[in-house]
């Protein structure tokens, strides 16, 4: 592992889970989860995350509300968001509250890494 | 007391009773509530000509035609607020947040001082308030108040850009009913001392007819029965007074010529000749507006009003297929990712047993996936024409309760069936078809008890259909989402595709059935099913 900084990984859908763990777990330390409320308790226990990978649409709760707390809990944190479809209204919404990136599905693995690269300096 | 007062009095109640009965079916449609407080505005109009009947000398009578002048004075300003609220255009409305202030001071100024009003003019035919020193100034601003709204209208109206606005034909109506309700505005040369008697009663009642007219016929549709009616009776009423008046003016000269003294006989004798009259007019009345005012119009209204359904129904689809192809991108684009990531990580790692075992699962179930996906797909693109064979419905529904029976053990759900229907009531329907529609919701009411809790299915006869109901005890869905459940794609549920129930609603609908739902979040859901005998 060359870096050290700790990705946060969180998805309801274990294929994005584990093709973004296959991606990382080389190159990064990851904590992974699959809902909202314990992406939020991870990122409240574990401040040295740097960077969070979020789904933008899971049931019971919208990823744009998720990102809104994950930046309450730590406003340093970076956050990519993953998305199945490029809207317009969506990437401005999560832009306002302060994302940093934005991958659309199905992404590819250099598309990741290079997001990751360039939002962990 | 001179009896033409009758006249305006009845057509001043009658337009208050058009307005509130517009307002009533809708009070929550800002174009419903402005034409109330235009019906207002043009009632006072016509309150007004009660007093020129009167000796406006007397103080009383003087102060109300004072106070129907002020109500005048706001008629711009309610049929502007009308006009921009119907036309949606913003600059209007805020400019007239400006006139109604305007209007307000000019109330207080006609009701407080004379320098719109001062004194009274004095014609053959009856008293009409003068113009005082101020009173050009506010004519000026009247008139162009009317001036923005007619070129408004007018553009909307003759302008090629406007062509094909669903609002023109309406827009027409109005321009029509604001050119004859100009006429009216001639009523203010009596205030200047002109000799003209004043006719705008006439005018106003034609106006409101014109506008309700046309919100009949190109927006409210369903008040259609209600506003003919109150048409009707308003010129029933008005050309009865108007017979009344003119058979007491005569026949109390000829009574009083004869018998050298008024008479009892002249009024009950004139009752009782409305009272024979009454039915026929009204018919007659009837038949007029029959055939003048709704001319052709059943045919006419009824294709304009499937035009705007269709228009309504695509737009509702064109939505749909919105909210459809966002939720294809959703679900197909998911189990895309793994089987991309597969492949392009494949080459490196094809050593790496845990990997392929791993992945392989993954993919064969995201494969399998996109299957059942392309398969609702397909059957909600392109549902299936119900096969409907008359078939007793207690026995589907134990069916399928019985192919739950094992989820009902496991998941600890006590089952109550309630069949008040006729146990043999035989219904035509697709039983496969309505069999799925069961399961669907009865297997969303398992998972939303979370283990453990109470299942009702009732039926119920009534006189047209046979009703199922299935009630469950679990989480209840919100306010906001109940909207949407019948959307496709919408899901709360963790491994869901949101189609279910989007499938349920198409198949109870090809029965010529109804699906109902009521929810209390944490108490609970109840699916109401319909289906017609």
């Amino acid at each position: 592992m060359s870096h050290q900084k700790k990705i946060l990984i969180c998805d309801d859908e274990e294929g994005i889970r584990e093709s973004l763990k296959l991606i990382l777990s080389d190159d990064y330390p990851l904590i992974i989860v699959d809902n909202g409320d314990q992406a939020i308790d991870t990122i409240r226990k574990n401040p040295d995350i740097a960077l969070a990978l979020l789904d933008i649409k899971m049931p019971k709760v919208h990823g744009l509300d998720i990102l809104n707390a994950l930046k309450k809990e730590n406003p340093k944190l970076k956050i990519i968001m993953v998305t199945g479809y490029r809207s317009v209204e969506t990437a401005a919404e999560a832009s306002r509250l302060g994302a940093s990136g934005y991958v659309v599905k199905p992404f590819k693995s250099e598309e990741i890494l290079e997001v990751v690269k360039k939002n962990l300096g | 007391m001179n009896t033409f007062s009758i006249v305006p009095a009845v057509s001043f109640l009658l337009i208050i009773i058009s307005g509130s009965f517009v307002l009533l079916h809708n009070p929550k449609s800002k174009v419903n509530i402005y034409f109330f407080f235009v019906c207002l505005t043009i009632a006072f109009w016509n309150a007004y000509y009660i007093t020129y009947n009167f000796d406006i000398s007397n103080k009383n009578v003087y102060l109300f035609s004072l106070l129907c002048y002020g109500f005048i004075n706001f008629i711009p300003m309610t049929i502007l607020s009308y006009i921009s609220e119907f036309l949606d255009i913003k600059w209007i409305k805020k400019w007239n947040y400006f006139n109604y202030i305007y209007g307000v001071i000019i109330f207080y100024l006609i009701l407080n001082t004379n320098f719109i009003i001062d004194g009274i003019n004095y014609f053959k035919w009856g008293y009409i308030p003068k113009a005082g020193k101020y009173h050009p100034f506010y004519l000026f601003y009247f008139f162009i108040q009317i001036f923005i709204f007619l070129n408004v209208l007018s553009t909307r109206v003759f302008d090629q850009k406007y062509k094909n606005d669903p609002k023109l034909n309406h827009s027409k109506y109005i321009f029509a009913a604001f050119m004859i309700l100009l006429v009216g505005a001639l009523d203010y040369l009596a205030n200047y001392g002109i000799d003209y008697i004043p006719k705008g009663h006439y005018f106003g009642t034609i106006f409101i007819c014109l506008l309700a007219y046309a919100m009949i016929k190109h927006k409210l549709m369903n008040i259609e029965i209600v506003l003919k009616k109150s048409l009707v009776y308003t010129l029933l009423i008005t050309a009865i007074t108007i017979v009344y008046s003119i058979s007491i003016y005569f026949v109390e000269h000829i009574v009083q010529s004869m018998l050298g003294y008024k008479s009892i006989l002249v009024s009950v004798s004139t009752a009782t000749f409305i009272a024979l009259l009454f039915i026929p007019l009204k018919n007659l009345i009837q038949d007029f507006i029959e055939k003048t005012l709704f001319k052709g119009s059943y045919v006419q209204i009824a294709e304009q009003n499937e035009l705007l359904r269709t228009e309504v129904a695509q737009a509702e689809r064109l939505k749909s297929i919105a909210i459809l192809a966002s939720g294809i991108a959703h679900e197909i684009k998911n189990p895309l990712t793994p089987i991309k990531t597969f492949a392009e990580q494949l080459p490196r790692r094809m050593d790496d047993k845990n990997f392929l075992s791993s992945f392989s699962k993954i993919i064969l179930k995201e494969v399998e996936r996109i299957d059942t996906l392309v398969h609702e797909l397909l059957d909600f693109a392109k549902p299936k024409q119900p096969n409907l064979i008359p078939t007793n419905i207690h026995k589907v529904i134990n069916q399928t309760l019985e192919f739950l029976n094992n989820d009902f053990i496991r998941y600890k759900i006590d089952l109550i069936k309630i069949f008040n229907a006729d146990k043999e009531r035989m219904l035509r329907i697709d039983d496969q078809q309505i069999k799925q529609c069961l399961l669907n919701i009865i297997l969303n009411a398992i998972e939303s008890m979370n283990y453990g809790g109470k299942l009702t299915v009732t039926t119920e006869d009534f006189s047209t259909h046979t009703q199922i109901i299935i009630e469950d005890s679990g989480i209840g869905i919100s306010k906001e989402d109940l909207d949407h459940i019948f959307d496709p794609f919408f899901t709360k549920k963790d491994h869901g595709t949101g189609l279910g129930l989007s499938i349920t609603h198409e198949i109870i609908k090809s029965h010529g059935g109804k699906i109902l739902v009521e929810s209390l979040v944490g108490k609970g859901t109840k699916f109401i099913l319909q289906i017609p005998h």
